[in-house]
């Protein structure tokens, strides 16, 4: 439990990185998921979804909407990335006026989504809180590259890659949305926050604009 | 990507995922992409480290070697090797629960299958994230805690539940003990009074597992979202403290008719 749960970083960063989530549950509603499955990303797309995907095809930053949508089967799993409030709310709102009977899962900073799921009229079912991180943390990298690569649930980021994208923008070879880019399309859930990692590669590279 | 068939010749000297050094001009361009830093050269050519290859298929997606010298050989399913696969590639569909990952649903669908009811908390521990990985021997250190913490019921649907020789002492089955993976995640559920007693048997093993672990606990929300009081007094009580960030179940699931 679970590979969105244990983001980290900066908590006015952590405020523009929300991930959602469209569960079919296995033996009770994974039967012939694709329909609803569309109906949710045509509501996050709607919403201005920044990045997402399903782990059979790949994220959106590295394949194109129509074939991510093309390969979906029951065995697919549809989630991506919000960067403010407003459009948790709006996904919700439209989520529950179609009524599709799917699991909605939402990861977030409490004192965001909380508000959002009242907004949005939504009575959440259970929370999964995370209690940190136990055991060797001196063998951890640094807090700036954990907050990147934590944003890949399955740790696909290599941290020397992060460094090495790092470097590529310092020296003017990548701008900072190019290199999160190429962060992203490691991560094939759809869930890293591209848009959160440019911002942190430009005020980490010194390239953020006041 | 390439995931041709590898000459049995090749595969009698490097198995698993390869480089193949015929075709390697070592450019080194995949040693970054590996998350376990196991592609390396030797010599002028880069060389997988199989002892430490999680077999995640990682600089196969992402590398784009130039002249497509990385390849995946027929072995990796292999036995208990392809624990690393199922473990380490999301990609990957693991046999024992037919779910892709690690883990299980777990509260994902909760509003549905009405896991974890009022009275329970559900305790996740994700061995080897972030970042780190790990052996499973690591993970067994962890199962004989929470065995003698009097815990022995491992999440059933979980891969983890496959993998015991034995519920009572939480070892592991002795052929696997070699492997390496990037992460497992152990799922339990407990009565609310016996939280306190899982997360200290958790303090206490922290210190002898050789890589690092996430702990996380789920508790279902009251009418007018009211968060159990007791859940968080108890992980406030062991001192530990529960992250800004959270992942919610917004009771939107069914069964369908």
């Amino acid at each position: 439990m679970t590979h969105s749960l244990h983001r980290s970083g900066d908590i006015e960063s952590q405020k523009k990185d929300f991930n959602w989530f469209m569960y079919q549950t296995k033996g009770v509603n994974d039967k012939n998921i694709k329909p609803k499955a569309l109906e949710f990303i045509a509501v996050a797309e709607a919403v201005g979804s920044e990045n997402w995907g399903d782990v059979k095809t790949g994220p959106l930053t590295q394949f194109s909407s129509e074939e991510i949508r093309e390969k979906i089967t029951d065995k697919s799993r549809i989630r991506g990335v919000f960067t403010n409030k407003g459009q948790v709310v709006a996904f919700l709102k439209r989520i529950k006026e179609k009524d599709l009977g799917m699991s909605v899962v939402i990861t977030g900073v409490l004192s965001e989504v909380l508000p959002a799921c009242k907004e949005a009229g939504v009575t959440p079912h259970s929370i999964n809180y995370s209690l940190g991180v136990w055991g060797k943390k001196d063998r951890l990298p640094d807090d700036i590259t954990l907050s990147i690569t934590t944003m890949c649930g399955h740790h696909m980021i290599p941290p020397k890659f992060v460094k090495y994208i790092m470097i590529q923008v310092q020296k003017g070879k990548l701008t900072p949305e190019a290199g999160s880019v190429k962060l992203s399309n490691f991560c094939y859930c759809g869930i890293f926050n591209q848009v959160r990692c440019a911002d942190i590669i430009k005020k980490e590279t010194g390239l953020e604009t006041p | 990507m390439r995931a041709e068939k590898v000459p049995d010749a090749a595969i009698q000297e490097i198995k698993l995922m390869i480089i193949h050094p015929e075709i390697c001009v070592g450019c080194g361009r995949c040693q970054p992409y590996c998350p376990t830093n196991a592609i390396r050269y030797e010599g002028l050519k880069s060389r997988i480290d199989q002892d430490i290859c999680y077999e995640c298929s990682t600089c196969l997606r992402s590398a784009h070697c130039p002249v497509d010298a990385i390849a995946e050989s027929h072995n990796v399913y292999d036995y208990p090797r392809a624990l690393r696969r199922y473990f380490s590639d999301p990609t990957s569909r693991h046999v024992a629960t037919g779910i892709e990952g690690r883990g299980t649903e777990e509260t994902k669908t909760a509003d549905v299958t009405r896991r974890c009811g009022p009275g329970k908390v559900g305790v996740a521990i994700e061995i080897g994230r972030p970042t780190l990985g790990m052996s499973l021997l690591d993970l067994q250190k962890i199962t004989r805690a929470i065995a003698r913490a009097g815990v022995h019921k491992i999440e059933p649907h979980n891969p983890i539940h496959s993998m015991l020789a034995d519920e009572a002492t939480g070892d592991l089955k002795p052929e696997m003990l070699g492997e390496r993976v990037l992460s497992a995640i152990i799922e339990i559920e407990v009565e609310k009074d016996q939280l306190r007693g899982i997360l200290r048997t958790l303090k206490e093993v922290a210190g002898e597992v050789d890589s690092v672990f996430c702990v996380d606990a789920f508790t279902v929300v009251g009418p007018r979202l009211h968060i159990p009081e007791d859940v968080l007094e108890s992980i406030r009580a062991e001192g530990f403290t529960w992250r800004p960030n959270a992942k919610i179940n917004m009771g939107l699931g069914r069964a369908w008719e």
